[in-house]
């Protein structure tokens, strides 16, 4: 009994690990997609993205400690206030773990509308906290850009995981 | 190789004053952030940079130093909301103040309603405040389409690869720590001589010696 609770804790601690070094992966290619000129603007909120699929599609419970640690992380990369991209996750989990349980949607068809509200709400919240922070309204056209680009993202994203989820699936098959 | 070296001949060039050390680091980061402008460099404080120091590039400012670590500092870039930079119109010489919006154009404050923009006049740093020397380039004046006058930054500040931070700049709180400001101190009024307070009127501390 007692093994099987210490590798069922290995077990989850390496998925934890596993998930954290991905997230971080996964910041750095966001940071550098700002060097295309397409990005130059804004880039994309793949994470974001990420962790939508992951608690909607795959069912898998990411760690409120988890995402603290990557939001903190986030914040020394971009100089962003320490602590803001925390609770912006923060709030996106729960946004997200909230409309699993309570909507069933087991075709995924409506994913790209609920990921739409959640990102917005989440991130709107996340504006006004730091205008409070700045005392300043910053410039509008890059946060709509921001907001328009990880829309458009959330398909083509969304597609490339469901390719490798059938290749998975076909090999098991 | 070439191009660097090409750069940072350059760069040595760009400094408007005579006598100016410069520390020049690379980029680490990328100014990627939607709410923040800021970029690591490998300098810190074991090549003399300080907090509040200029960074610039070839073609003109880059920002100031915000963070310095011992092999690392973070610069504010100008696009970024919480930088102001006092600035002065090359042509008019009109001062003003040039504001960061986080994005890729500056907003220009506080500019006498007397003054009139010229599409394409350029502006530098006027060094009001002392937090930043005179004379480094900023950007120029363009016009958007809901004809409001921005400034365009002359550096590419997406595509930076080096920086360079002036090193011994002295910022007012360095060179004197009695500066009290700009403003000529006014005189105290005269006291009454009332026992125990000086004459600005706080109680005055006797010593034991006393």
């Amino acid at each position: 009994m007692n093994n099987n609770l210490f590798f069922y804790f290995i077990y989850n601690l390496s998925k934890s690990i596993f998930f954290f070094i991905g997230i971080f992966f996964l910041i750095n290619i966001e940071v550098s997609l700002s060097f295309f000129l397409i990005f130059n603007t804004a880039t994309p909120s793949l994470v974001s993205i990420i962790i939508f699929l992951f608690i909607k599609k795959f069912n898998y419970i990411l760690s409120n400690f988890n995402l603290i640690c990557i939001g903190l992380l986030n914040d020394v990369f971009l100089g962003n206030n320490l602590g803001l991209t925390s609770i912006y996750f923060l709030l996106f989990k729960y946004l997200t773990e909230n409309i699993r349980i309570n909507i069933a949607d087991e075709k995924h068809e409506d994913d790209w509308l609920y990921f739409t509200i959640i990102f917005v709400i989440a991130f709107t919240v996340t504006l006004l906290i730091n205008m409070l922070l700045n005392l300043k309204i910053p410039d509008l056209s890059p946060i709509l850009y921001y907001i328009g680009i990880t829309l458009v993202s959330f398909p083509i994203v969304n597609i490339i995981i469901n390719s490798f989820y059938f290749i998975q699936r076909l090999f098991k098959s | 190789m070439n191009l660097n070296l090409l750069e940072l001949r350059k760069l040595l060039n760009s400094i408007p004053q005579n006598k100016i050390r410069i520390v020049t680091g690379r980029a680490l980061t990328s100014p990627g952030g939607t709410f923040a402008n800021t970029v690591l460099i490998d300098a810190g404080t074991k090549d003399g940079v300080k907090i509040g120091q200029p960074a610039i590039s070839s073609l003109g400012l880059v920002g100031y130093v915000v963070n310095v670590s011992f092999n690392s500092s973070r610069i504010l870039l100008i696009i970024d909301i919480n930088s102001m930079i006092p600035a002065y119109l090359t042509q008019s010489n009109w001062p003003a103040v040039i504001q960061g919006q986080n994005s890729q154009l500056l907003k220009i404050k506080f500019l006498s309603s007397e003054a009139t923009l010229i599409e394409g006049e350029s502006l530098e740093t006027s060094g009001h405040g002392g937090r930043l020397p005179a004379g480094i380039n900023i950007g120029n004046v363009v016009k958007t389409f809901s004809g409001k006058y921005s400034v365009k930054p002359s550096v590419d500040l997406n595509r930076i690869t080096y920086i360079s931070i002036i090193t011994n700049f002295n910022l007012p709180q360095d060179a004197n720590n009695d500066f009290d400001g700009f403003a000529p101190m006014q005189k105290p009024k005269t006291s009454r001589g009332l026992k125990g307070i000086d004459s600005s009127g706080r109680r005055k501390i006797e010593s034991a010696e006393d």
